[in-house]
């Protein structure tokens, strides 16, 4: 009954017409970025954060968490008619999205994508909803041994799962953690790493981090394409989109299966969407009777990953909200943004803040609904976006970038700050070192800090502490199994067996 | 041919990022060591950075490995539009105290639409005159953010 009063409550808040705006501003922001080529979710909450600070906090997380997942569903429209991802979540819509546009049903495919991103999202809310309390009465009996271990794995599963080289996405993971260490230390007043630069003691500021990493850079890159893709807008309209019954029969099964692998993923922190995309594709293809239809056009290959990526954006608030650790960078940022309105998410938010987490919650339900609305009946608007030419749009971006991070503290330094983290960030993202994890690295690392030291403190220096709290030596172990299964043993370990033989011959 | 030094160049910038690294976090350890280590029961502030320092010159030296055994092929963004850029928004920096929000954002917009190359004169001034009217609404008069119009 508790469950039912709070979510009343949490409706309650979400349906004020005040909140019900700021959804729909944050779920149009991010439908737009996503579906523009190359702008992220991450780049639109880092540029709408300033603008977040004269807002209720609950409002506030409203209308960024409806630009993360208003983002999902945006990205796949690219995908699907230019076969370029607008987010590297929908990267994998584009296999079988594109052909389908190839095949003349481009309408189609963005209405399967649609249904099932609304599917797999709603489903998931449920989720949220009735896993969170659980989980947040389970966390409050975690030492720091635990967080710290929690967090841990975290990392590592953000620089091992994703996609791309493992070593680099663990060596920005540590160089984020090592950025995260500028400023006072809280412990001892010490200012550390700053050069005696005045404007460093309170550290390098997220928000010129993250915009600098993922807008900056994003623009500086932006000029290496082959010149923007222009496309007859025109194209789609609303009577192509009706699928036809043995279509969306054929999209059931594959929705809810994506929605399961999306759920899980999204709860695990560290693993993000593009995971869950890829992990539901892969399954698609194995259950499968007939596997080589995949990257032709078929319908599974799109309704599983949407349906995957939009649960795990959900899911993705359940250890952000219930632990504090993020499940994903962008939720990392939300962290970010709650810290400076002076809540930090832990076990006891939900009980603290409970007209937060049960307002947030509700407003994903609206959200979902509005961006129904938004992506069927008015796909066409979406479409002609992708005409803006690059030369009015980046412009446009730099300024509000700049006005951004200039914003938070009215500090000319930050914007030189956000110019180098750019530079530094376009320059590693050209030899794919992966920025998602720096961010990540940079988040979780002095709450890892302050969570080793208290663990020491309260285990009296002996470092088995992070193994005799059984929770602690799980997580460690998962992460232990994480590092070891990226490491190249396996070739290593072959190679030595092959020059053992040589030197057995030899002799 | 081009390709193929193409191709190198980039390998020894790969190679060089990961000595870049390396070194930063051999750095990052010896200033953290100077910051005091402590005892396990009480360790002092500079340990954790200690860690991490050990750890990314561990990864860069991975990396290292890496960048010597495999080649690597490099999208590079031709760089006259790449310094326009980062002109634009130093200008934008110098001139936003001094000179206020307008003509800061006029000058950052003007040298961002050359780094795109041919400028469509007509429809670039409407974009400026856009944002300029755009953002002294949105941000002076809405979120009353602390810019000024023009003049410091």
């Amino acid at each position: 009954m508790d469950l039912l009063n709070n979510i009343i409550a949490g409706f309650d808040t979400a349906i004020s017409p005040h909140n019900i705006l700021f959804c729909f501003v944050g779920v149009t922001i991010g439908t737009f970025v996503g579906v523009l080529p190359g702008l992220g979710p991450l780049a639109a909450i880092a540029l709408c954060l300033p603008i977040t600070f004269y807002l209720e906090p609950t409002t506030a997380m409203i209308m960024l968490a409806g630009i993360f997942y208003g983002a999902q569903y945006g990205s796949s429209t690219a995908s699907i008619l230019l076969n370029i991802p607008g987010t590297a979540t929908a990267a994998v819509t584009c296999l079988d999205g594109y052909p389908m546009t190839q095949k003349g049903q481009a309408g189609v495919a963005l209405m399967i994508t649609t249904l099932s991103s609304f599917a797999g999202g709603t489903m998931a809310i449920v989720l949220v909803m009735g896993l969170a309390p659980v989980i947040s009465a389970f966390a409050m009996n975690f030492s720091s041994a635990d967080y710290f271990s929690v967090m841990l794995l975290g990392l590592v599963a953000a620089s091992t799962l994703s996609i791309g080289s493992p070593v680099k996405g663990m060596t920005m993971v540590v160089a984020g953690l090592g950025l995260s260490m500028i400023g006072t230390d809280k412990y001892t007043g010490e200012f550390r790493f700053t050069g005696g630069v005045l404007d460093l003691a309170e550290g390098v500021s997220l928000v010129a981090l993250s915009i600098g990493l993922f807008g900056v850079a994003e623009i500086l890159s932006s000029f290496s394409g082959k010149g923007p893709v222009l496309l007859k807008a025109s194209s789609v309209r609303l009577r192509d989109m009706l699928p036809t019954r043995a279509q969306l029969r054929e999209a059931v099964m594959p929705t809810f299966r994506g929605m399961g692998i999306g759920s899980m993923v999204g709860a695990m922190p560290g693993a993000g969407p593009a995971l869950a995309a890829y992990l539901a594709y892969v399954a698609e293809t194995q259950i499968s009777k007939d596997p080589k239809k995949f990257g032709k056009g078929a319908i599974e290959g799109i309704a599983a990953p949407e349906a995957a990526n939009n649960a795990s954006v959900q899911t993705a608030f359940i250890p952000t909200l219930t632990l504090g650790v993020p499940g994903d960078v962008v939720v990392a940022v939300l962290i970010g943004a709650l810290m400076i309105h002076g809540i930090t998410p832990g076990p006891d938010f939900i009980a603290n803040h409970a007209d937060i987490f049960w307002g947030l919650a509700a407003s994903f339900w609206i959200g979902n609904i509005l961006l129904l609305v938004l992506n069927i009946p008015l796909i066409g608007i979406w479409v002609r976006m992708l005409a803006i030419p690059p030369r009015i749009l980046y412009p446009i971006m730099l300024v509000f970038v700049c006005i951004g991070v200039y914003s938070i503290r009215n500090s000319i330094f930050d914007v030189y700050m956000m110019l180098i983290f750019g530079v530094v960030g376009y320059v590693l993202s050209l030899f794919r070192y992966p920025a998602p994890p720096l961010l990540l690295g940079f988040v979780l690392g002095p709450l890892m800090e302050q969570h080793l030291r208290r663990a020491l403190l309260l285990g009296r220096g002996d470092p088995m502490t992070f193994i005799d709290h059984p929770i602690s030596a799980v997580f460690i172990a998962l992460s232990a199994v994480l590092v070891l299964r990226s490491l190249p043993v396996g070739a290593v370990l072959q190679k030595l067996r092959a020059m053992q033989a040589r030197r057995v011959d030899i002799e | 041919m081009g390709t193929e030094r193409h191709i190198r160049g980039a390998q020894y910038a790969d190679i060089a990022i990961a000595l870049v690294l390396f070194s930063i976090g051999v750095g990052f350890s010896v200033v953290a060591y100077g910051h005091g280590l402590g005892s396990l029961r009480r360790i002092g502030p500079g340990a954790m950075p200690f860690l991490i320092g050990c750890m990314l010159s561990l990864c860069a030296l991975a990396c290292l490995v890496n960048a010597v055994r495999k080649k690597i092929e490099v999208e590079v963004s031709p760089p006259l539009p790449v310094a326009l850029i980062i002109v634009a928004v130093i200008a934008w920096a110098l001139l936003v105290e001094p000179f206020g929000l307008v003509p800061a954002t006029i000058v950052l917009m003007l040298i961002g639409t050359f780094a795109y190359g041919k400028v469509h004169w007509m429809s670039t001034l409407i974009v400026i005159a856009a944002m300029c009217v755009g953002c002294v609404a949105l941000f002076i008069y809405g979120f009353r953010l602390p810019f000024t119009i023009f003049g410091g």
